[in-house]
This record gives structure tokens, sequence and C-alpha cells, in this order.
């Protein structure tokens, strides 16, 4: 088979853009709507990706890896968060910053994790399903969009139709109100943050199955950057808003990525066409965050409707279940 | 019987003796008042018994129970609920979200039951909408109900706050100036229903008030505090011809 190069292109471009929503919404449920402010989102990333594929460099089952490298990340999240949950939000993501840093250069250092060259990261990983490598580009795409849609929908079942999804709202809004009401705040932030992790691994497993290769300045602290951009853009507490932002920031790198073959060097060289792609994605944020500081999207205000139609539907059968799953 | 005790408990920021060595009994099944001049401690005095804060020294018994060394979020549960002076709700979540995030929920407070018993989680989640309506039409909120909380009036809010508690259905309640910006109809029908609350279900509040018509007409027992000591207590006409109280309020020494 020969795809036409424009949708080849595309697909490529596809692919990231689902990697990163899978991360926004991942950043969506801890910052969005948990208010923890994870700026080491990238490391769990990492943690997943590099998990998988030296699981699978050892010719060990990638589904090995991709369970590993969610027990690390939940293991990991604990294990920095726990001291840090209590602490105003602020040294929390200082400390998530520092704590993600220490992963990247244990990576970049240690053959035994980040493979015969550290340096230069895991790569050479096989096709999917020993597939070609179109049919990979095509796979991987469907397999991510079936992903993406998977996560978003779980993650609006929590907050639409579980008690849990509202505290965790609460939270965030106040947390003393939370503790007076007796629910253990740090209990629902730790689970909290343990789902977030688990996705944001997963995004790094799929990365690996699709992209094939993983180096250490994937998991620059710049990437958990893009990844706020994103969800701020999209708007904090909306999935779907979130999913917006990676398509548009994703999009707009990737576009640029590409402009760069055809406008001429002496135009404008690689870098300053970086540059400027830096540029315009931090006007862009700058200006939706004067106009619309909640994002393009709002955070949806759940209603007595909504209430209603959860506790109707939920007797409803498969239907009503079907309903339930897809609202939002 | 006695719901509440606090044995010498005390608290002390830098050099100020905000809590100094308070014993108070609240019986079962009573509206008692927490009256004293600004800054006298009776907040802290609150926030020492529901476990916001550590005491220094000294003794919490709720229901003959030790809760001292318990967290605010456990002594919440065992039925001992508080509201803050200045108002804690959520912002950003319609008044009715804020209402049903407050119940004990023996399958949605958990993660993992709410999975594994969905529609059990369900029914917990209609008897609180349920409860929530009744709450919100009792408290003049109904009207109100989808809008977000922060766009409220104070007075709406402490009513908010009132209900949040109240959606706990607690053994005893512990309310920080509940009607404060509350217009006095209000205010009147709001002791009304604490007042039922007491008679038909047994409850009891301990309530911190600025308004002395309120406290006069409403409450059973007085505690007056003063720069962090109990320097009266007694039945609302015994405290108010108590000169120690009128002193304290003028601010004679
Ligand atoms: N967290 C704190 N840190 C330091 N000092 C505090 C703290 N909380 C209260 N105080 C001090 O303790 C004293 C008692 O304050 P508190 O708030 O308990 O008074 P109050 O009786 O509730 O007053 P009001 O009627 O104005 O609400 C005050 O001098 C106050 O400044
Ligand atoms: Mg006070």
């Amino acid at each position: 088979m020969v795809l036409h190069p424009l949708v080849f292109l595309l697909l490529g471009i596809g692919t990231f853009i689902l990697i990163y929503a899978i991360l926004a919404l991942s950043l969506n449920l801890q910052q969005g709507y948990t208010g923890l402010p994870n700026f080491g989102l990238i490391g769990f990333y990492g943690i997943g990706a590099y998990a998988t594929a030296s699981m699978i460099v050892q010719g060990i089952n990638p589904i090995i890896g991709i369970i590993l490298g969610m027990i690390i990340a939940t293991v990991f999240g604990i294990a920095i968060t726990l001291p840090a949950i209590r602490i105003r939000e602020i040294y929390f993501a200082i400390i998530t910053i520092a704590a993600v840093e220490i992963i990247r250069i244990i990576i970049r250092n240690e053959k035994a994790i980040g493979g015969e060259y550290p340096q230069l990261g895991i790569f050479n990983i096989p096709l999917l399903f020993g597939l070609d490598y179109e049919m990979h580009k095509i796979v991987s795409f469907l397999l991510l969009m079936l992903v993406v849609i998977c996560i978003y929908l779980i993650l609006q079942f929590i907050i639409y139709s579980m008690p849990f999804g509202r505290v965790l709202k609460a939270i965030r809004e106040d947390e003393d109100a939370v503790k007076a009401l007796g629910k253990d705040p740090v209990r629902y932030k730790l689970i909290a943050f343990s789902i977030g992790a688990i996705i944001a691994s997963f995004a790094g497993s799929m990365w690996i199955l699709t992209q094939r290769a993983i180096t250490p300045d994937g998991i620059m602290p710049l990437w958990t950057f893009m990844i706020w951009i994103m969800v701020l853009l999209g708007g904090m507490g909306n999935n779907k808003g979130v999913i917006m932002g990676a398509i548009v920031i994703t999009g707009i790198q990737q576009i640029v990525h590409e402009l760069k073959f055809y406008i001429p060097t002496e135009l404008l060289d690689n870098n300053q066409i970086i540059s400027l792609t830096w540029t315009s994605i931090g006007i862009l944020i700058v200006v939706v965050l004067i106009f619309l500081p909640q994002g393009v999207i709002k955070e949806p205000k759940i209603c007595g409707n909504d209430v209603e139609k959860t506790i109707k539907n939920v007797n409803r059968g498969i239907k009503g279940w079907i309903r339930l799953l897809l609202r939002g | 019987m006695d719901t509440l005790i606090t044995k010498r408990l005390s608290k002390n920021f830098g050099g100020i003796k905000a809590v100094d060595e308070v014993s108070i009994t609240v019986k079962k099944k009573t509206i008692t008042a927490l009256i004293g001049p600004n800054g006298s401690g009776k907040t802290t005095l609150f926030n020492l018994i529901s476990g916001f804060y550590e005491p220094d020294n000294g003794k919490v018994l709720f229901l003959n129970k030790d809760i001292t060394n318990l967290n605010s979020h456990q002594i919440a549960n065992q039925g001992l609920v508080r509201t803050f002076q200045i108002v804690k709700i959520f912002r950003n979540l319609s008044v009715l979200e804020n209402m049903l995030v407050a119940p004990k929920r023996d399958y949605g407070d958990s993660f993992i039951k709410t999975i594994t018993n969905f529609k059990k989680s369900i029914k917990e989640e209609k008897e609180a909408y349920d409860y929530t309506n009744d709450l919100l039409n009792l408290l003049e909120l109904s009207h109100l109900k989808d809008e977000y909380a922060g766009n409220l009036s104070g007075g709406q809010l402490k009513l908010l706050s009132l209900g949040l508690a109240l959606m706990r259905d607690p053994e005893i309640l512990l309310l920080d100036e509940p009607v404060a910006g509350v217009n006095p109809t209000l205010a009147n029908k709001i002791f009304d229903i604490l007042i039922n609350c007491r008679d038909n279900f047994n409850k009891t509040f301990f309530i911190i008030e600025h308004n002395m018509d309120v406290v006069l007409d409403f409450s059973d027992l007085i505690y007056v505090m003063n720069r962090g000591k109990i320097i009266a207590e007694g039945p609302p006409k015994e405290i108010f011809s108590n000169r120690g109280v009128i002193d304290a309020y003028l601010g004679v020494d």
C-alpha cells in the first residue's frame, strides 16, 4: 500500500496530537480538577516510556512494560507527593519539578535504564504487530484515538457521575471546608494524583509503541510547560477543552515544523522558525488568558438537571449507561 | 448527658494566650451560646475543638470519647461538625454541588466502592439530592440551586454553609456567627429550625453569636469569654445582669 504523502503527514501530526491529548487529560485531572500543580508531568510520561522501551529491547512483552511503568509512576508519584501534599501549592509545584529532573538525569546516565548509550536514548523499537511502516502509522493513529476516547470517557464519568469527582473539585476550592465535612483531602489527592500518573505513564508507553524511540531530551521540563499551555488554553477543568488545547498547540508546532522545509533558509533559518513557534504560542496564551481567563471552554457547571439525569439513567439498563458515559 | 466537654484547653500564639484553660460543658439537646468581645478567643476555641488547631494543653471529650488528638476530618466523621466565621464553601461549584459534597456516604466516599457498587452509590446520591432540595427550601435558597456559590450574597453564603453542615446530620453543630449578615426575619426562622432540630431530633448546638437579641431569645445556656478565659456561665437572664460581663463588653478591666 502507498499512502498519499499528505495523508501520511496528517497521520503523523495526528499521533502527536493524541499523545499530547492524553497528557493534557492527565494534567487536567491533577491541576484542573484537584488543584495539584504537577510541574513534573513529563517525568511520569518518561517513566512509562522508558519502562516500556527497556522491556521491549530485552524481548519482554510490552504489556509488562506498560504495567511496570504504571506501577513505578504510581509509587514514585506517591513518594514525592506524600510529603508535599499538605504544603502550599507553590511548594508542591517546585518539588514536582525537582523530582522529575532527578529522573531525567538518572535516565541520561544510567545504562541499565537509558539503554546502551543513555545520552542518545532508546531507539529501534520494532513496528507494531510486525506491520509494515505505513500500516504501523495507520494502526498507531487508530489505537491512540481509541485510547484517548477511553480515557476521556473514564474521566468524564469520574467528574459527572461519581461523588468522588465532586470532592476533587471541592478540594481545589477549599480544603478546610472539605475537612470540616469529614473527608480526608490527602486520601483524595493521592488517588487523583495516582490516576493522573498512571495516565501520563500510559502516554509514555503509547509514545514508545507508536513513535518507537525516546531520548532523555524528550522528558525536558519544557514539555511539561507545553502541556500546561494546552490545559490553560483549552480550559482548566474541561476535558473537551484541554483536548482542543492539545490540537491547537501541537498543530501549530507540527505545521511550523513542516513549513520549515518550504521556507528558504535565507529568509528564516531553522532556529528562527522554532523561536517563531514559541513566540506565537506565547502570544496566543497571553491573549487567551487576558480575554478568556478560564480558557476557551469553561469548566462545566453541574446543575440539578445533570444530577437528575444520573439518577434516572442508572436504572435504564444499557441505554441509560451509554447516556451516562457519553454526556458532558 | 454531656455531649461536649473541654478540660483546661489552652492555646498560645506567640505571647498571646488566645485560649486560656477553658473548661466548658455542652449538654445534649441544648443550644449553648458562646459570646465575648472581638478577639476574646471564641473562634480559636472552635478551632481547637474541631481539630483545626492542636491545643497546647488540655482535652476535648465528645460523647465521652477523647478526640483531642484526632484530625479534623475524623472529628467531623464522629458527628461533630463546625462552620466557619469567614465562610468556606466551594465558589466555582453550583449551590447544588456544594450541598452534595457534604453528606457522609457509605459507597460514594470511596473510589473503589463507588465503582463496584455503582447503583448503590447512585441510590445514595438520590437520597442526598432529595435531602438537598428539602434543606434548600428550608433555607430559602431553592431558587439559587443552579447558581455558582461564589455569586451568593454574604448572608446567603452563611445560609449555604449552614446547609452544608446540616447535610451531615451531625450530633453536635458548632456554628461560628451563623446569622451574621442574614436578615432578621430569616435569622429568627433559622433559629426556629435549630430549636426544631434540638427538640425533635435531639440535636445539640454550640453557637458563637454577637447578636444579643438572638442569644437572649434562643439559647439555653451562655458562656462568656474574655481574653481567652471563660468569665461567666449561666442562663441568658442571669448573664445579662452580670457585672463582669458588662464590664468585659465595655472594655473595663
Ligand atoms: N492563627 C492565628 N495566629 C496567630 N494569632 C491568632 C490566630 N488565630 C487567632 N489569633 C489571635 O488569637 C486571639 C483570639 O482570636 P479569635 O479569632 O479566636 O477571636 P474571636 O473571639 O473569634 O473574635 P471575633 O469576635 O472578632 O471573631 C486574637 O488576638 C487573634 O489575633
Ligand atoms: Mg471569631
